[in-house]
């Protein structure tokens, strides 16, 4: 049943979409052979919901549950230790605006558990994730802290996908996780980049729109769904208050993974820190000001990713 | 050296020691395992993967070998299992020696020689269920086993399931009474296909959708259902009838996405099966109904709905329940009385790791306590057996018999 379909005309689009992670995925998959797109977008399907089975902090069975109940370190496989790796990295880069140790903020008023002085880090505290690299072991420093990936989670999973259509060698695809971190492979069949509008959560600018080809954006606000209001919905890791900084950020990366913590990470701080990548797009939308704040969108490549605002 | 550099040399020197003085960790000690294995994995698509990741959990296992001839597949794995030597297939894997056991993780119609090589080799096997498309490989893998005095585990994973076990000792102490009717279903809106980036490849990938090599739904899902009422029931079907239909992956196949069996026990009720891949809805489960209860059995999940004239035993006014429209059931937790007498009975609900990691730990039991097979290689052979002749009734509509004899 392996036709090749290389000269014939493109075929409808396949969408489709599953839940995990507290949201829906959605993948729109575009090219020439339907059974190859919907067999590949499955296939990415299967991974997502692995991954959210793996790192869900709510799954009684899931790498971050076992982390967070155990009183010492627990051995992870190796895809497991790199992603708790970089979000430790990501929390030092961040100044730790983006921290997924979730307690980490009870730590610092002293429920810690035993650890060595020269553990602490220049700031004063110690990190939160023990990582040890040989045995492959992960170990929470703080008695009270615990892991939830939310804030990184998807974009990984995203990552994950996007990386398995490109080795089904699917050409245009996009796929996003509850709208809030995109990530796209190629244009959209009718050659238009694919695009995504950031309303401005205060409606008094226009929405900015962002175009993608082979990139991801994420966005983080502090307001989040208003069908569904929490009393905090954007954590400050560093104080375990509610954030204050930007009422919306964005980033635009290659990677969903960096995407999606640094837009949490930007929203949280308010601004564009100094250790933030060149190869990172921000964008703020401050609380007060003149406009969207958009940082390094010309150090990318502009076939890669191109901003329009029109303030009025 | 930055400060993140300092701590990791610290912790690269240091941590190895007081990772090894920690208290186990829960997996550790719910294994009991007392010896390290040397394992391998054969076969690393979804099903090897996933085998590689709850692998990690167990202290005293190391996988040490990866096979694949299909080299995107056995990176994928290898990003997994950085440490672990790959090999292009199962022969050079084994060749390469050192191992205690191997996890056979291939399509169905390649078991057997792989199984009677790992065997010859000397090691262990756990081999994914079903064991083989054909009677004739079954019979062989169970042969095979019978000579040898390796332990060779078959992947039906009900019978390591503890929440399974817990409902079969309810189902065996006359809790449920005379049994009426069992049912069992699984479904998922999916297309049952792999991707596959040329001719050989789809060849050698979409096996399952391939009418002489596949099972079809009743053999590669019904077969590890049946399994459950083997269990249980202790009978093997003595006939089975079927139909199918293609109701909404038209894209060519001809094998069947939609089924409905009935499977005839002797003197146990009789077992309807409905599977489906058009439809996601109630998943994977399987029911027992008796004139005193009816058990409910969803792999992670089990209940027991108890009839109003039914005798009430003590231990049930402190049960937990939960409501499913008009029946209540009662929640079936494994260790139940020891979370009761921590006041933690509602975090019992509910497998604490997959049912996957039951198969291997009972697996690894085996190889390094002696401990029990839980599903022995001739138990699998039968239960894969019936999965065919299912298979055969769905393909052929019609009523297959199955001798006994037949079933090894």
């Amino acid at each position: 049943m392996f036709a090749d379909l290389s000269q014939s005309a493109p075929c409808a689009p396949v969408r489709l979409v599953a839940r995990a992670m507290g949201t829906h995925f959605e993948l729109i998959l575009a090219g020439r052979d339907e059974a190859h797109l919907r067999a590949s977008g499955e296939a990415a399907i299967d991974e997502i919901e692995t991954l959210h089975n793996r790192y869900s902090a709510f799954a009684r069975d899931s790498v971050v549950t076992r982390i967070n109940a155990e009183n010492g370190a627990v051995r992870v496989d190796a895809e497991a230790f790199e992603l708790l790796a970089r979000a430790e990295a990501l929390r030092s880069e961040t100044s730790g605006a983006f921290d997924v140790t979730v307690g980490r903020a009870m730590g610092t008023l002293g429920h810690r558990r035993t650890l060595d002085a020269e553990l602490a880090t220049d700031d004063g505290g110690a990190a939160p994730l023990l990582l040890n690299h040989t045995a492959r072991t992960v170990c929470l420093a703080c008695r009270d802290a615990s892991i939830d990936l939310g804030a990184i989670a998807k974009g990984f999973a995203i990552d994950v996908a996007i990386g398995m259509l490109r080795e089904f060698d699917i050409p245009s695809a996009l796929v996003h996780a509850g709208g809030s971190t995109i990530a796209a492979i190629g244009v959209q069949p009718t050659g238009v980049p694919w695009t995504v509008t950031i309303p401005d959560p205060h409606e008094r600018f226009a929405p900015l729109r962002v175009t993608l080809t082979d990139a991801a954006c994420s966005v983080s606000t502090t307001r989040g769904d208003p069908a569904r209001p929490q009393p905090v919905h954007l954590l400050d890791p560093r104080t375990g208050g509610a954030a204050g900084g930007a009422p919306l950020a964005a980033a635009v990366a290659a990677s969903a993974t960096e995407t999606d913590a640094w837009a949490t990470a930007l929203c949280v701080l308010g601004t564009r820190p100094a250790s933030a990548p060149a190869s990172l797009a921000s964008i703020l939308r401050p609380e007060r000001g003149d406009g969207w704040h958009v940082d390094h969108a010309s150090t990318l490549d502009l076939a890669t990713i191109s901003t329009q605002a029109t303030n009025p | 050296m930055t400060d993140m550099q300092r701590r990791q040399f610290i912790l690269d020197t240091a941590g190895f020691a007081a990772a090894t003085a920690i208290i186990p960790s829960l997996a550790h000690a719910a294994s009991g395992l007392r010896a390290p294995a040397r394992v391998g994995i054969i076969g690393c698509g979804r099903q090897g993967r996933a085998i590689i990741a709850e692998l990690s959990s167990f202290d005293m296992v190391t996988l040490v070998a990866l096979a694949d001839p299909e080299s995107r597949r056995l990176e994928a794995a290898r990003r997994r299992a950085p440490d672990a030597a790959t090999h292009a297939d199962h022969r050079a894997l084994l060749d390469a020696g050192g191992l205690d056991a191997v996890f056979v993780a291939t399509p169905t119609h390649t078991h057997l020689p792989i199984v009677r090589d790992a065997i010859e080799a000397g090691v262990h096997v756990y081999c994914e269920a079903p064991l083989a498309h054909t009677a004739e490989d079954a019979l062989a893998i169970a042969g095979a086993a019978r000579a040898s005095d390796r332990v060779v585990q078959a992947g039906f994973l009900a019978r390591a399931n503890p929440v399974y076990d817990l409902a079969r000792t309810f189902f065996r102490s006359d809790a449920v009474r005379t049994l009426v009717a069992m049912q069992a279903a699984r479904s998922r809106k999916t297309s049952w296909r792999t991707p596959a980036n040329s001719p050989e490849q789809d060849r050698a990938l979409n096996w399952r959708l391939n009418p002489e090599l596949t099972t079809g739904l009743a053999g590669e899902w019904g077969s590890h259902q049946f399994d459950v009422f083997h269990w249980y029931t202790g009978q093997y079907p003595t006939a089975v009838s079927g139909t199918g239909a293609i109701r909404l992956h038209a894209d060519g196949r001809t094998v069947d996405d939609t089924i409905s069996c009935m499977l005839t026990f002797p003197s146990a009720a009789a077992l309807t099966y409905n599977a489906t891949l058009a439809n996601s809805y109630e998943s994977t489960h399987e029911l027992l109904r008796g004139t005193n209860a009816a058990i409910k059995l969803a792999w992670s999940h089990g209940w027991m709905f108890k009839e109003a004239d039914a005798p009430t035993q003590g231990w049930e006014v402190y049960a937990n329940r939960q409501q499913f429209h008009n029946d209540e059931g009662i929640t079936l937790i494994a260790g139940a009385t020891q979370l009761a007498e921590q006041g933690k009975l509602k975090e019992g609900v509910g497998l604490l790791h997959t049912p996957l990691w039951y198969g291997i730990e009972s697996f690894l039991k085996s190889v390094t306590e002696q401990a029990p097979v839980v599903c022995c290689a001739a138990e699998g052979a039968r239960t894969t057996i019936v999965g065919i002749k299912a298979h055969e009734a769905v393909t052929s509509r019609s009523t297959v018999t199955i001798d006994p004899a037949e079933l090894g």
